[in-house]
């Protein structure tokens, strides 16, 4: 015990807790900008910690990255952008609270949930690092794939009113998965020649376009600001949001348990937990149709997830010296240039630099979530300011978020087609998520399946925590039909299907007709390969196919049922939108838009991308600010070229000469530079 | 008419035309920037080495550029090949870190090779880094020779075709009769360290320099052992350590472990594009020589728990040679043994 509270000691010693603020201020930073993840920050700042004592090196590099999901939150609720790919639930609930005014309400919310997530994590790190190991060891790629299997059972969670419309989207998510080299024979599968597909389809890139590219055009076309000003909202509520996170206190604690629980396990990856902790949420919520239009509920369960997860990742990385994930994989290289040897050593010897990484993830959330309070008025004032003064900000933060995952503008390729898809998403109705989860999913079910088969051939099915795993997984998907099929329930097949619409029914038809060709263009292409490279792409094929085939029969059905009573679709609106939630009155830019509104937004959105393939980011981004903001804003010059100027030194300084991050060229300019 | 342009311009900056306008005054470097292209991302040996290398290799350039290293991950490596080879600038301002396994892939009629190997710039390799594999010490068997026409076999854990981690072991079974199997499909070379701590996989193959990284302690501790090295001679660390060449069955056995150990004898290799004027070259070529020798490089290193043997360019070329002149009978015998 002594020894804990001296570690909190070290941690607060002058010069650490210099160290740690800053790396708190550079994760907060880091955070809020899309794209620049954690682990590419940690392999910039790790020249840094050299010089430093092995505590304050932590000190800084964990403050860092501890407080990064809390920054990919901010952005999230605040612009419907993710910060992070570990962000992207945030969105889902977080953004309509914005977009109806309760921007301080989410936030407060968010903040301390992800305090919350990140204490439980902390203190669950302290407590388990001399027992975890064996605990670990029993999980092996068998229950690995068990696990993946129950994080797709979510999707009947994820998708909502409209479960065969969830489950097209998730098929689509699994065959996006698919794409890239096979993870057993190395053969290249959808990659239409282009190598950069071979390392498959990276969430960044899709998490950016799916929820922010989409919101910036729904952004351009609106014009108003993202959210009405509401009498009594900031402080009051943020106070009103942290009640909230009290009053789901147990949810906190679960939604932290599942951070943790798929942070332990290496391998897993981030962006998985959150979405299977807001699926958790959703499942068991009393509210759970409203999910996805600003329940305060998945706001609360995707920030404390994700903070909870730092602890949970370390304690792989400290009790075996094996990284569970690229961050801790840096971290550890840490460990090795400080002396120390991660192991049983950790519990011994340099027992208190183990405590002082519990104390200094404690810290740097408490200390990141008063920062963010403090500025909860500025951020929230944002979202009041009208859209188009937004919009190049916003520009900015989409393309490199994109275009920071590879530095390839292939990022921004894959980040704008995802635009479209989360565009006709918005449009028509398709819920984002399922496919987000399935994406991430579904490449390590492929993987875990074949491992465990070439490990141990079928016997792998009766390992006991196999059994334990398909149990819960049965459970969990037969639970909520005995208990009377409430929101996601209902019969399975175009159920309550939501809102029958003369407009969307025709479109839906298009989509489906569309998912339908993909599916038998994949399994087509897969007839040729070998047996264990051609399984998954078989299986997935088929699947959309047949649900395709579902839903056109469904719209056919319910297009002939319609025309007769279009009473009872009002009906049926009546009944999904309750008259107490101020949910539905999100103005539906896209679906009210005129043509002339689309032309301009898209064809705006499209100058920009255009600009940047020819001139470059540091032409474009301030170029593009003065057209835009005296264009289309109708400001004054003084205003457009003062914009210009701090974005082109916001891109400028911090990514060329503080980060040392390549920005795209221009085609054009290195061309000439190449003469 | 533009595609003309393009094409012309294209053809003028090919990798076949040497830019002889590079006059050089000694101070070309003073205020440029530098970029290391590294084909993996943050955070991975390749990364960890360009990144060092990169912070040390500035003092020894004249002019002292800054030196950044930019990540272009894609293809194992082939992407940021292909990348420098043709489309980076050549006025010597862009290095390509070369992931050494794509050798494989020109001499194996590979997909997606636009590069070839002689053409580049060569400035060094980092480390002489043989693939070697370890075994638990718990394992039914512990000595390769014991290995060899056994029943049950040792399974090795590995990422997948085209990686040492997966090959290596395919390879060193067909050559020698050794009962090793491969099982494909581990993520990450972290997630196969976690698969033999399970107990799941007996043991693994890969580069000795990680090994002695990363498995440091299960060595000291003999919870594993070192009981194979790839190579033509006996790493100067595996004294004791047997090599697979001593047990191949034949001649066209030999030529397939050599071909094995021949990436790992130019680990980590750093190059210039084909076409930079040969006086850059040298400068680079001398710089880079002098950072692996600077003690302040070697001292951080050490503490990194990374050892440096580098090879110079003519060592590279000579391997190279060696590796792209193997018949094409054994380069098909390869490519088929490293299928599953």
């Amino acid at each position: 015990m002594d020894i804990f509270f001296s570690a909190l000691l070290q941690v607060l010693a002058p010069h650490t807790l210099v160290v740690m603020l800053l790396g708190i201020a550079v994760g907060l930073v880091v955070g809020i900008l899309p794209g620049l993840g954690g682990a590419a920050t940690l392999a910039m700042m790790l020249p840094f910690v050299y010089p430093m004592d092995a505590i304050s090196a932590f000190a800084f590099l964990l403050g860092m990255h501890a407080v990064t999901a809390t920054g990919g939150d901010i952005t999230s609720v605040l612009f419907g952008i993710p910060g992070e790919a570990t962000s992207a639930a945030t969105v889902l609930d977080g953004y309509p609270m914005t977009r109806r005014g309760e921007a301080g309400r989410a936030l407060g919310a968010v903040l301390f949930s992800s305090l919350i997530g990140a204490l439980v994590g902390a203190m669950v790190l302290a407590i388990s690092v001399p027992v975890i190991r064996p605990v670990v060891l029993q999980l092996g790629p068998p229950e690995f794939l068990m696990l993946t299997v129950l994080g797709l059972s979510f999707i009947v969670s994820l998708a909502g009113q409209n479960l065969i419309k969830g489950f097209i989207m998730a098929a689509f998510g699994l065959l996006l998965a698919l794409v890239g080299l096979d993870p057993q024979s190395s053969i290249p599968r959808f990659t239409f020649g282009q190598l950069y597909l071979w390392e498959g389809i990276s969430v960044v890139p899709v998490v950016v376009g799916l929820f922010g590219g989409a919101e910036v055009l729904q952004l351009m076309m609106t014009k108003h600001s993202i959210a009405e000003p509401r009498t009594g909202e900031r402080v009051a509520g943020v106070m009103q949001g942290v009640r909230d996170a009290v009053a789901h206190k147990w949810l906190i604690l679960r939604a932290s348990a599942i951070g943790l629980g798929i942070g332990v396990i290496p391998g897993m990856g981030g962006a998985v937990s959150q979405f299977v902790a807001y699926a958790h949420a959703r499942h068991t919520s009393t509210h759970s149709e409203t999910f996805g239009k600003g329940n305060i509920e998945g706001v609360i369960a995707a920030g404390a997830v994700n903070n909870s997860r730092e602890g949970g990742n370390l304690i792989p990385t400290v009790a075996f010296g094996i990284p569970g994930s690229i961050s801790m994989a840096i971290l550890l290289s840490v460990f090795l240039l400080k002396g120390l040897v991660p192991g049983p050593a950790m519990l011994t010897t340099n027992l208190d630099v183990t405590y002082a990484m519990v104390w200094i993830i404690v810290l740097s959330n408490i200390i990141a979530v008063a920062v963010s309070f403090t500025f909860l008025n500025q951020l929230v004032r944002l979202t009041y300011v009208q859209a188009t003064l937004l919009v190049p900000f916003l520009m900015v933060l989409v393309a490199f978020g994109a275009y920071t995952a590879h530095n390839s503008l292939a990022d921004i390729v894959l980040m704008l087609g995802a635009t479209i898809v989360g565009i006709a998403a918005i449009r028509w109705d398709w819920p984002r998520a399922p496919l987000l989860l399935a994406l991430v999913l579904g490449g390590i079910a492929e993987r875990y399946l074949f491992l465990s088969y070439s490990l141990y051939e079928w016997s792998w099915l009766t390992r006991p925590l196999v059994i334990v795993f398909a149990m819960i997984i049965v459970g969990g998907v037969v639970w909520p039909l005995v208990r009377g099929g409430h929101g996601s329930g209902g019969d399975g097949v175009g159920g309550n299907t939501g809102v029958p619409r003369s407009g969307p029914v025709r479109a839906d038809l298009l989509i489906t007709l569309g998912f339908l060709a993909a599916g038998a263009w994949v399994v087509f292409q897969a007839l040729d390969w070998p047996f264990r490279t051609s399984l998954f792409p078989l299986m997935t094929g088929s699947l959309l196919v047949g649900l395709a085939l579902l839903k056109l029969g469904a719209s056919a059905a319910r297009v002939s049922r319609s025309s007769t009573s279009s009473e009872s679709a009002d009906a049926a609106l009546a009944s999904v939108v309750r008259p107490s939630d101020l949910l539905s009155d999100l103005p539906e830019v896209f679906a009210t838009a005129q043509r002339s509104e689309w032309t301009a937004a898209v064809s705006w959105m499209a100058g920009f991308f255009l600009m940047l393939w020819l001139l470059g980011a540091l032409v474009t981004v301030p170029l593009f600010a003065v057209a835009y903001l005296l264009i289309v804003a109708r400001r004054s010059l003084v205003l457009a070229g003062t914009y210009a100027l701090v974005s082109w030194m916001f891109v400028y300084g911090l990514f060329d000469r503080v980060l040392h991050i390549p920005l795209p060229a221009g085609v054009i300019l290195t061309r000439l530079g190449g003469l | 008419m533009a595609t003309l342009c393009v094409a012309g311009c294209a053809a003028a900056c090919g990798p076949a035309g040497v830019d002889t306008t590079q006059g050089d005054d000694g101070e070309f470097y003073r205020g440029k920037t530098v970029s290391i292209v590294v084909g993996s991302g943050a955070g991975g040996g390749f990364d960890t080495t360009a990144r060092l290398v990169a912070r040390h290799i500035a003092r020894h350039i004249p002019g002292a550029p800054t030196v950044i290293v930019v990540n272009m991950p894609g293809g194992g490596g082939l992407v940021a090949a292909n990348h420098v080879f043709s489309a980076a600038a050549k006025d010597g301002t862009v290095v390509g870190l070369f992931h050494e396994a794509q050798m494989m892939n020109q001499l194996t009629g590979g997909e997606g090779v636009n590069f070839d190997l002689r053409a580049f710039n060569w400035l060094g390799s980092s480390y002489d880094d043989p693939n070697v594999c370890i075994v638990r010490t718990d394992a039914p068997v512990t000595t390769f020779q014991d290995l060899i026409g056994r029943e049950m076999p040792i399974a090795v854990g590995g990422t997948g075709p085209g990686s040492n981690t997966y090959d290596a072991p395919r390879v060193l079974a067909a050559a020698t009769g050794a009962n090793l199997r491969a099982v494909a499909g581990y993520p990450t070379t972290n997630d196969v360290r976690i698969g033999v701590e399970r107990g799941e996989i007996q043991g693994m193959c890969l580069g000795w320099e990680s090994v002695r990284s990363a498995s440091g302690p299960w060595l000291d501790d003999g919870y594993a052992r070192v009981f194979v090295q790839n190579g033509t001679e006996r790493h100067p660390d595996l004294q004791d350590v047997p090599l697979a060449m001593e047990f191949a069955e034949d001649d066209d056995s030999r030529a397939l472990l050599r071909l094995v150990d021949a990436p790992g004898a130019m680990a980590k290799p750093f190059a210039l594009p084909p076409g930079v004027a040969p006086d850059r070259v040298e400068v680079m070529r001398a710089a880079l020589h002098a950072t692996y020798r600077d003690p302040m490089f070697i001292e951080e290193a050490s503490a990194m728990n990374l050892a440096f043997q580098p090879k110079d360019a003519a060592q590279i070329q000579e391997i190279l040679d060696d590796v792209l002149a193997t018949p094409p009978e054994i380069a098909a015998q390869y490519r088929r043994i490293i299928q599953p």
